[in-house]
């Protein structure tokens, strides 16, 4: 099966890529800073302290057992202990990943929903009013500062029209709801809250079309331009030819072929979300993982990010591999 | 006419685009009977493809647009005709096939699929009764193990069989007349005469009328009754296909059975028409191929010569032949 | 001398001039130019046209809304924030230029000789370019300028870094072709070395890919520049650099909308000029429109 036989090898080349990056994360926080120790005590330790962990952490041992170290702490699931929280980092992200996961999940659900059929309609209409909409959209999208967005759509929706709110998850006068997945909207829904259930969804709106924006552009875009590149196809002409209705062409024959790229597109994208979700996070006040990391660089809690910085690639390099797996699934003459 | 399946009247073809209007066909007139095979020769940029597609309304608008003409088939205009006319017509009545076979089936569905979308759609058949039809085409074109054909990806085949796949799948829902654009040119030489003959033998089976587009002489002698030469978006000369090439009467038409390098002749150079095609979006005024003509007269840069009949079944437009004959 | 230029490299110049005329052409690109350009404009002239000193204290006039003393409004030490934003044009193109220059140098050297090597070079070389890219740009920038210490000059060689990696995919790509072209063989046969040969004759081929993917790379480096001020690792405030403004007037949004909403349209404004025209050169140079 030639299928099996592709998703070995990717698999295969993606370990070298994991060890680079477990590598680079490491030179990162070991290598480049003036003094590891100094940074993962804390500017405001004493001399002491900072001794004691660099004795304690091995930093003082030449960097290859360092490196040994350090791996040999990340398949512990040991990522360092936070500054700030005085807690191992890996309990921190466990705690802050379900919001960042919820928010990043919709978004994309967002950005596939409305962005895949916008492209199509502005593939089909190309050059005609809606086009040229979603390319002006497009543009804005890409060139867009998510931050400043989430100013604006704060200013709009939150102090002038007072439709939506500006901050958190829920309410503050609410309890959260049972824990069962950490995803609030399904949580409240699992415990019968309908209430509650509104109330989340009202704070969910601005963050998740903030966190979209700029990959939804990016996915009108590229299911744009694939469907024009696809079309273009002689095949296409000779399913004109025999009489298939224009729909079925469209949504059928041109469809199937551009998602590829947009697939591998997508699965970029999910990567940047997690990216974008920093900024977004921060804005909207949201206790995600993305808020976490911001909170610690202005702390400077050197750990925290860098544990932050390793999860998400590796969630990345994860999901990269995934896309890949579609692919093959996409494309007959990948796996034939 | 009785007899005439298709009769293209004055067809005008243009392209509108950012360097200009691109006058891609210009007032073309021919006709093909049931059961022929009619030619369509030229060089590549002439318009013949243009003409195919026009005849399937298969020119994309913008930028092209089909300025006038009427297109007779079996008596209806079909270019006046509604959408769903022509669709049921497209794949069904009249079916095309294309020049490039590497490129014309879909690569993300097996063969047998895209098949028998096209048999369910004009026929009134379910799935299994498609899957006959389709099987029974690819023996028909003599395909090895049609059954297993049927369940592959296209990348699988190699040029050859797909165009046999492309011919079974357009005949499989017995068309009058099938366009074949340039069928075999991207083929090799050996599979190109393996499957010139499926074509020829098939069509004369089902009494299929063909109009064969090619810019092979050679090709077109052997499988076509009649042929049409085209220049620069003009049809020139039409004739049964002996005596295009003993008695060819468009001094272009000359021009191009003189270039055909022979075995046997003594020439040590080849023998070429001066000049170059002409751009379309400013062609020649009067008669497209004067500026190359060896035997240009006063009035061929003036006037578009008309069509003028030097026999019953020739006809030329050319000057030469306009009082005089 | 000037003639000798102009015969030596008669056909390049005719490139550039042809090209220049399809741009003219073009309404995205003379659009995305006119922008570039005034900001450019702005970033040149802000010390000698800007309306104060924008580092100009006036705690009496603090927090006041746009007015016509005041276009963009003051922030909370009462300093202009027009002319702030006129200087953080500087700050903002000046970083973008230095990324540029430095990623794409170093990433078109780093492209061209793995291109050209081949095979293991190629493979180790791509392997650690795959690593970087393994990273989300901020989040990997974010790390970087962290651990380097937050200040400007740490975050433009933060995002350099993470930029690097594709100038070298995209020069790589087009080294991989020209090495097989026969001027090459003609010039290894006369004896030139393999690094005058990348410098003299691949990296000059791949100039135009380098400069439109320069012209695209330069909006989001402003991005993730601006980012990471505002996230506090680049450019700090008292700087007028936009994210650095936008961090501080984030406090002051609700009562004071002018203060982050001007420095961020300008982000925005000039990113999109940017991508606008480095699109517009992408669809120039595209070889099938090129005919």
């Amino acid at each position: 099966m030639r299928i099996l036989t592709y998703i070995l090898k990717r698999l295969v080349y993606l370990i070298p890529v994991l060890i680079g990056v477990t590598l680079l994360v490491f030179v990162i926080s070991h290598a480049i800073p003036g003094d590891p120790a100094r940074m993962m005590a804390g500017q405001k330790a004493s001399r002491e302290a900072v001794e004691n962990l660099r004795r304690s952490l091995g930093l003082d041992r030449p960097l290859p057992e360092q490196y040994i170290r350090f791996l040999g702490g990340l398949f512990r699931g040991d990522l360092g202990m936070s500054i700030r929280n005085q807690r191992p980092v890996i309990d921190d992200i466990k705690d802050f990943f379900p919001a960042t996961l919820e928010l990043t999940l919709a978004s994309m659900v967002l950005c596939i929903a409305v962005g895949l059929p916008l492209g199509i309609i502005s593939a089909v209409r190309r050059n005609r009013p809606i086009d040229h909409i979603s390319r002006v959209f497009s543009v804005f999208g890409v060139s867009m500062p998510v931050f400043w967005l989430g100013l604006m759509l704060l200013l709009l929706f939150y102090r002038n029209l007072g439709w939506l709110p500006g901050s958190g998850r829920l309410d503050m006068a609410l309890d959260p709801p049972v824990h069962v997945t950490g995803l609030y909207l399904i949580d409240t829904l699992w415990e019968g809250s309908g209430a509650k259930f509104w109330n989340a969804l009202k704070h969910f709106i601005l963050p998740a079309f903030c966190l979209s924006y700029v990959y939804l552009a990016i996915i009108t875009r590229i299911v744009r331009s694939s469907m024009i590149a696809v079309m273009g196809q002689d095949y296409i002409t000779t399913a004109r030819a025999n009489g298939l209705a224009e729909a079925v062409i469209i949504l059928k024959h041109t469809l199937k072929n551009s998602l590829i790229p947009t697939v591998t597109i997508t699965g970029l994208s999910i990567g940047e979300l997690l990216g974008g979700a920093i900024l977004t996070e921060t804005i909207f006040n949201w206790p995600g993982m993305g808020k976490y990391v911001v909170d610690s660089v202005n702390f400077l809690d050197f750990p925290a990010i860098m544990g932050f910085t390793l999860v998400v690639s590796f969630a990345y390099v994860m999901i990269n591999l995934l896309v890949d797996v579609l692919y093959a699934f996409l494309d007959p003459q990948i796996r034939y | 006419m009785a007899g005439t399946l298709l009769d293209i009247r004055d067809l005008s073809v243009r392209f509108f685009t950012y360097q200009g209007v691109v006058k891609a066909l210009e007032k073309v007139g021919l006709a093909v009977s049931k059961g022929e095979i009619l030619g369509l020769v030229g060089e590549t940029g002439c318009g013949k493809s243009v003409l195919a597609r026009s005849i399937l309304r298969l020119i994309a608008d913008p930028p092209g647009r089909i300025t006038g003409g009427e297109i007779f088939f079996k008596g209806e205009d079909i270019l006046k005709t509604s959408h769903r006319r022509i669709r049921q017509i497209r794949g069904n009545e009249i079916s095309m096939i294309f020049q490039e076979p590497m490129s014309s089936l879909n690569p993300v569905f097996r063969v047998g699929h895209q098949m028998q979308e096209v048999v369910m759609l004009h026929q009134r058949v379910d799935g299994a009764g498609a899957r006959k039809v389709c099987i029974d085409m690819l023996q028909q074109v003599k395909m090895p193990d049609p059954e297993e054909v049927l369940s592959k990806y296209p990348h699988e085949l190699s040029g050859g069989m797909r165009q046999r796949v492309m011919i079974a799948m357009e005949l499989s829902c017995r068309p009058d007349l099938l366009i074949a654009d340039e069928p075999t040119t991207a083929l090799d030489v050996t599979v190109q005469a393996q499957v010139l003959t499926i074509l020829d033998d098939l069509t004369r089976k089902r009494g299929v009328s063909v109009l064969f587009i090619s810019h092979d002489l050679g090709v077109i002698a052997q499988i076509c009754d009649r042929v049409a030469v085209m220049y620069a978006g003009r049809i020139v000369e039409i004739a049964p296909v002996g005596e295009l090439f003993s008695e060819p009467r468009h001094p272009y038409t000359r021009g191009l059975l003189r270039a055909i390098p022979r075995v046997n002749e003594g020439r040590e150079t080849l023998s070429v028409i001066a000049g170059t095609v002409p751009g379309l979006i400013d062609p020649p005024g009067g008669c497209r191929f004067h500026p190359r003509c060896e035997e240009v007269m006063a009035p061929c840069g003036r006037d578009v010569p008309e069509t003028v009949k030097v026999t019953p079944d020739h006809e030329v437009a050319c000057h030469l032949y306009d009082g005089d004959n | 001398m000037f003639e000798n230029f102009r015969k030596e490299h008669a056909w390049q110049i005719r490139e550039f001039l042809f090209t220049l005329r399809l741009l003219s052409r073009n309404p995205s690109a003379v659009g995305g130019f006119a922008i570039i350009a005034a900001m450019v404009l702005i970033a040149f002239t802000a010390p000698y046209i800007a309306p104060y000193d924008p580092i100009r204290i006036s705690l009496s006039e603090r927090l006041s809304a746009p007015s016509a003393v005041h276009l963009f409004g003051t922030d909370e030490m009462g300093r202009d924030i027009l002319s702030r934003v006129m200087h953080g044009a500087r700050i903002s193109l000046w970083i973008g230029v230095l990324v540029i220059v430095i990623a794409g140098g170093l990433g078109a050297l780093i492209g061209a000789v793995a291109g050209y090597l081949g095979r293991q070079a190629d493979n180790i070389i791509m392997r650690i370019m795959d690593v970087i890219l393994s990273f989300p740009p901020l989040v990997l920038a974010m790390a970087l300028a962290a651990a380097l210490g937050p200040n400007l000059n740490n975050a433009i060689v933060a995002v350099a870094f993470v930029m690097i990696p594709k100038f070298a995919r995209m020069v790589r790509g087009e080294a991989l072709a020209v090495k097989e072209k026969q001027f090459i063989a003609a010039a290894r046969a006369s004896g030139a070395g393999n690094m005058w040969i990348i410098l003299h004759h691949i990296l000059p081929n791949c100039f135009s890919s380098v400069i439109i993917l320069a012209t695209l790379i330069l909006g989001e480096t402003i991005l993730i520049a601006a980012s990471l001020s505002f996230i506090g690792l680049g450019a700090q405030p008292p700087s007028p650099e936009w994210g650095a403004m936008i961090s501080v007037g984030r406090k002051f949004l609700m009562d004071q909308w002018w203060y982050p909403t001007f420095p961020g349209l300008f982000i925005l404004v000039t990113v999109i000029g940017f991508n606008i025209l480095g699109d517009a050169l992408r669809d120039i140079f595209d070889p099938r429109i090129r005919r």
